[in-house]
C-alpha cells in the first residue's frame, strides 16, 4: 500500500516537472524573427550604416506577381540603421522593426566600395564574434552604395540576396573569373603570409532601379545586379580593382578555374580571320617559388584540357598539326593572362596569387626576412609559364562548318 | 550487494571522454597559439608523453589488490596518508569538475543558449551529472562507450564533409616556429594527457584488473589521436592565424561545410556528440569527488554526499569566474600548477610510497586466504 502511494506520488511529481522542462527558456516564435537574406555596409564617413534585406514570407509564399485579388507585395524589404559600431547600428533596428532580425539565413554581404576602401576589419569581428550571422556568408564589394544594390529586384529568383548568392556560385563554377569568397576566406587572406585578398563586385547594370515589382510585368527589367571586376585587398584596405581578364588569371595562379572560357584567334588558308572558342573543363597550377643566386622566381605550370565548342575558321581538325596549333594557341593565351595578372599585382603591391605562402613553406629561413617586406621582394620577382593544354574533344562535328561551305564554294 | 563491474573497453571509453571533451577545446588554440602551424607536432610529443604518463599511472594501479583508491592508500601509506590524499583528491575531482561544467556552460551560452541565465544551464549541467551518478559507475561506464561509439562515427564524417576544405600543405613548414615555443605548446596537451590519473578511482571497480595497462595506453592514444586529428583540422582548413582568435576551432571547422544548399550548419550534430562527450566527464569527475570524500571522512551515505557536493558545485561553478574570460585565462595558464600537482607530482608521491612500503603490501597479500 505504501509503495503504491509513493509510486503514485512520484508520478504526481514527475508529471509536474514536466510544464517546467518545456524547452522553452526565452523562446522566439518564427513570426517574430525578421529572416536577413542580405546585409549592406555603408560608410557615411562618420558611422556606419547597416541595410538589411528583411523576407516577407507572406509574400513568398504567395509567390511573386501573383496578385490575387489584392495588390503584388514585394517579397523583402530593406531598411536602414547607423551606429558608432556594426552592432550599435544592428541594435537600431530595433527601434523600427517589429521582429527582431535574424542573420542564420543571409546568404550574401555587399559592402560599398568606401567601405572597402576604408578598411573593415570590425565586420569580420563582428562575423567571428557571434555565434548568429555564418561565417559562410559571400561578401561583395559595390561600387556605389550597399543599399541600392539590397533593393533591387531579381530575374527568376524571388529572393534577391539568395539570387546574389547563386550567381557568384554559378559564377565560380562555370566562367571562374570571379571567385566566391566566404567570410571566413576572407579572414585567412588578409592574416595570411601576404595580407592581400580578393572580393568580386557587383554592380547594377542599367541606369534605372529595378526595384518596383511593375518592372515585371516587362519581358525587359531596366536593370540588373552583375558580376564585374575583382577588387583587390591588402591589409584589410581595398587598393585597386583587376578587369576580367586579369581576374580569370589570379584564378589560374590560385588553381581555382574549375571551368571557363578561352577564345583563341584563328586564320584558315583562305586568309578568313575568325575564333575558335575552347571550354576549359579541367585545369590545374603548380606555382613553385625558384631560388637562384639569392633571386627569387616563380614558375606556373598550368596542365589544362577541354572542348572545342565553336569554330569560326575553315580547318580541317581532322589533321593532328591543326589540332596542335590550336592547342598552342590556347597555351600562349593562358600564358598571356598569367602574365598579365602578375603584372598587375606587381604594380598594385598586392600578392593575391599565395606566392608569399609558397615562398614561406618552400624557403622558411629566407622568408624571415623576405618576410619584412614581401611587397617588395614581391613586386621585382619574375614569374614563367609553362602552359600546356590538350583537346579532348571537338563536339559533335569533327570539321568546322566554314570549312564545309568554303568548300562547296570551291566545287 | 555486489561490486559494480566494468569491462576493459567501458574502462578505455571512460578514460577518453575524461580527457578529451575540454581538451578539443583549448587544446588547438593553446598549442596553435604558442607554436602556430607547427601546434600539430606539439600534440605529437604530447601523445607520446602522455603514453609514458599512462604506463606509470597503470604501473601504479596495478600494485592494488583490489582495493577502493583510499582503502588500498590507507592500507599501504597509514591512516593519515590515505585520509589526507583522499580528501586532496577528494578537492581535485571536485574544482575540476565546477571548471568542466563552467566551461561547457560557457560554450552552451556562445554558441546555441545566448539568452538563457547561465545559472539555469549550471545547475541543469550538475542534477545531469549528479542524476547518472546515483546510478553508480556501472551506468557512466556504459554511457561512456556508447559515445564514444558515437565518436569514432562522427569523426571520419566530419574529416569526410571538410575533405575539399582540407589543405595539408597549411602545416608547412614544419618546425617553423621553433623548439621553444613547439616545446611550451606541449604543457597544456602534457596536462591534458595527465588526467588518465583518473584510473585510480576507476581500476578497482574493473572486471578484470590486470588489464589496466592495455586499458590506460589505448585510452591515452584514442585521446591522442582525437587531439591531433582536431589541431591539424583546424590548421589545414583555416591557416594557424585566424585559428588564434576562434575560441571553439572545432565548430568552426564543420560550421563551414556547405553540401549544395541542403546540407549546412551541421555543426549542431558535432556539437551533440560532443555535448555527450561532456556529460560524461562531468559525471565521470563528480563520481570522482564523492568516492574521495566520502572514503577518505568515512561518510556512510554517498547520496548525501553527492546531494551535498552537487549543491556546492553549483554555487562554485557560478561565484568563481564572474566573467568568461576569466575561466579562459583559468584553463590556459592558471590549471597548469593545479594539474601537474594533482595529475604528476601527487602520483609520482604515491609511487614513490609505494614503493617504500613494497614489503608491507606483499606481507599483506601473503596474508590473505
Amino acid at each position: 500500500m505504501k509503495s503504491t502511494i509513493r509510486s503514485a506520488m512520484m508520478a504526481v511529481v514527475l508529471l509536474s516537472l514536466c510544464i517546467m522542462t518545456t524547452g522553452c527558456w526565452n523562446r522566439i516564435e518564427l513570426n517574430e524573427l525578421a529572416i536577413t537574406s542580405a546585409t549592406g555596409v555603408d560608410w557615411d564617413g562618420h558611422n556606419w550604416v547597416m541595410s538589411y534585406q528583411v523576407l516577407i514570407p507572406s509574400a513568398i509564399s504567395a509567390g511573386i506577381g501573383t496578385s490575387g485579388s489584392g495588390t503584388p507585395q514585394s517579397p523583402v524589404i530593406v531598411y536602414s540603421t547607423k551606429g558608432k559600431s556594426i552592432r550599435e547600428a544592428m541594435m537600431h533596428s530595433f527601434s523600427e522593426s517589429p521582429r527582431k532580425l535574424f542573420y542564420a539565413h543571409n546568404r550574401v554581404v555587399i559592402i560599398s566600395e568606401e567601405v572597402a576602401r576604408r578598411g573593415f576589419n570590425e565586420l569580420l569581428d563582428v562575423y567571428f564574434r557571434n555565434s548568429g550571422p555564418r561565417e559562410t556568408v559571400s561578401m561583395l564589394v559595390t561600387p556605389g552604395t550597399a543599399r541600392r544594390v539590397l533593393e533591387q529586384f531579381m530575374q527568376l529568383q524571388i529572393i534577391p540576396g539568395e539570387g546574389m548568392k547563386d550567381i557568384i556560385l554559378s559564377e565560380a563554377r562555370n566562367s571562374s573569373i570571379l571567385p566566391n569568397i566566404p567570410v571566413y576566406q576572407m579572414g585567412m587572406n588578409l592574416t595570411g603570409d601576404a595580407k592581400s585578398g580578393v572580393l568580386p563586385e557587383i554592380y547594377i547594370s542599367g541606369k534605372e532601379d529595378t526595384s518596383t515589382l511593375d518592372s515585371f510585368t516587362h519581358t525587359t527589367i531596366p536593370s540588373k545586379l552583375k558580376l564585374g571586376r575583382l577588387a583587390i585587398m591588402h591589409n584589410d584596405r581595398m587598393i585597386g580593382w583587376m578587369n576580367r581578364r586579369q581576374s580569370l588569371g589570379v584564378s589560374f595562379l590560385r588553381g581555382e578555374v574549375k571551368q571557363t572560357t578561352i577564345v583563341t584567334p584563328c586564320t584558315d588558308e583562305q586568309g578568313h580571320r575568325g575564333f575558335d572558342t575552347f571550354v576549359i573543363q579541367h585545369s590545374s597550377t603548380r606555382l613553385k617559388p625558384k631560388l637562384t643566386g639569392g633571386k627569387l622566381s616563380y614558375t606556373a605550370k598550368v596542365d589544362a584540357s577541354g572542348v572545342l565548342t565553336e569554330s569560326d575558321c575553315a580547318q580541317n581538325l581532322y589533321k593532328p598539326d591543326i589540332t596542335k596549333k590550336m592547342e598552342s594557341k590556347v597555351a600562349q593565351q593562358i600564358q598571356q593572362i598569367l602574365k598579365g595578372a602578375w603584372k598587375q599585382g606587381q604594380q598594385m603591391g598586392a600578392d593575391v596569387f599565395g606566392a608569399a605562402e609558397k615562398a614561406h613553406r618552400k624557403y622558411p629561413k629566407a622568408w624571415k626576412q623576405w618576410s619584412k617586406d614581401w611587397n617588395s621582394v614581391f613586386a621585382e620577382t619574375p614569374l614563367e609559364v609553362q602552359a600546356q593544354f590538350r583537346i579532348t574533344r571537338m563536339g559533335l562535328s569533327n570539321k568546322s562548318f566554314q570549312y564545309l561551305t568554303e568548300k562547296d564554294k570551291k566545287g | 550487494m555486489m561490486k559494480p563491474e566494468i569491462s576493459t573497453l567501458q574502462t578505455v571509453a571512460i578514460v577518453i571522454n575524461a580527457i578529451t571533451p575540454t581538451a578539443v577545446l583549448s587544446v588547438p588554440s593553446a598549442t596553435i597559439g604558442f607554436a602556430s602551424n607547427d601546434g600539430w607536432i606539439s600534440v605529437l610529443i604530447a601523445a607520446a608523453a602522455g603514453v609514458i604518463i599512462a604506463i606509470a599511472m597503470a604501473a601504479i594501479c596495478r600494485g592494488n589488490p583490489g582495493l577502493l583508491f583510499v582503502e588500498w592508500i590507507e592500507s599501504r601509506l597509514g591512516k593519515t596518508a590515505g585520509i589526507l590524499i583522499g580528501f586532496l583528491f577528494g578537492v581535485y575531482y571536485f574544482n575540476a569538475f565546477c571548471m568542466i561544467v563552467r566551461q561547457f556552460a560557457n560554450f552552451i551560452a556562445d554558441m546555441v543558449l545566448d539568452e538563457t541565465p547561465i545559472v539555469m544551464l549550471i545547475i541543469v549541467m550538475v542534477a545531469v551529472s549528479a542524476f547518472s551518478i546515483a546510478h553508480g559507475i556501472e551506468a557512466i561506464a556504459r554511457s561512456a562507450a556508447l559515445v564514444l561509439l558515437m565518436v569514432i562515427i562522427v569523426i571520419p564524417i566530419s574529416i569526410g564533409l571538410n575533405f575539399d576544405d582540407i589543405n595539408l600543405k597549411r602545416l608547412l613548414p614544419f618546425f617553423d616556429a621553433g623548439a621553444a615555443r613547439i616545446g611550451l605548446a606541449t604543457i597544456s596537451p602534457i596536462l591534458w594527457m595527465s588526467e588518465v590519473s583518473i584510473l585510480f578511482i576507476v581500476q578497482p571497480y574493473m572486471k578484470y584488473p590486470k588489464s589496466v595497462m592495455r586499458a590506460s595506453v589505448i585510452g591515452s592514444v584514442g585521446s591522442s589521436v582525437q587531439l591531433l586529428v582536431v589541431t591539424v583540422m583546424s590548421v589545414s582548413i583555416f591557416g594557424a592565424e585566424v585559428v588564434r582568435m576562434m575560441s571553439y576551432p572545432l565548430f568552426n571547422t564543420v560550421g563551414i561545410v556547405e553540401v549544395g544548399e541542403f546540407l549546412e550548419r551541421i555543426e549542431i550534430f558535432t556539437v551533440s556528440v560532443w555535448g555527450m562527450t561532456m556529460y560524461v566527464k562531468m559525471a565521470v569527475f563528480l563520481f570522482g569527488s564523492v568516492h574521495c570524500f566520502t572514503h577518505a571522512l568515512r561518510l556512510k551515505s554517498s547520496t548525501h554526499v553527492l546531494f551535498g557536493i552537487s549543491m556546492l558545485a553549483i554555487v562554485t561553478t557560478i561565484v568563481t569566474w564572474p566573467r568568461n574570460t576569466e575561466l579562459g585565462q583559468f584553463v590556459i595558464v592558471d590549471s597548469v600548477p593545479f594539474l601537474t600537482l594533482f595529475n604528476l607530482i601527487i602520483p609520482a608521491c604515491i609511487a614513490i610510497g609505494l614503493l617504500v612500503t613494497r614489503g608491507k603490501g606483499a606481507e599483506k597479500e601473503a596474508q590473505t586466504p
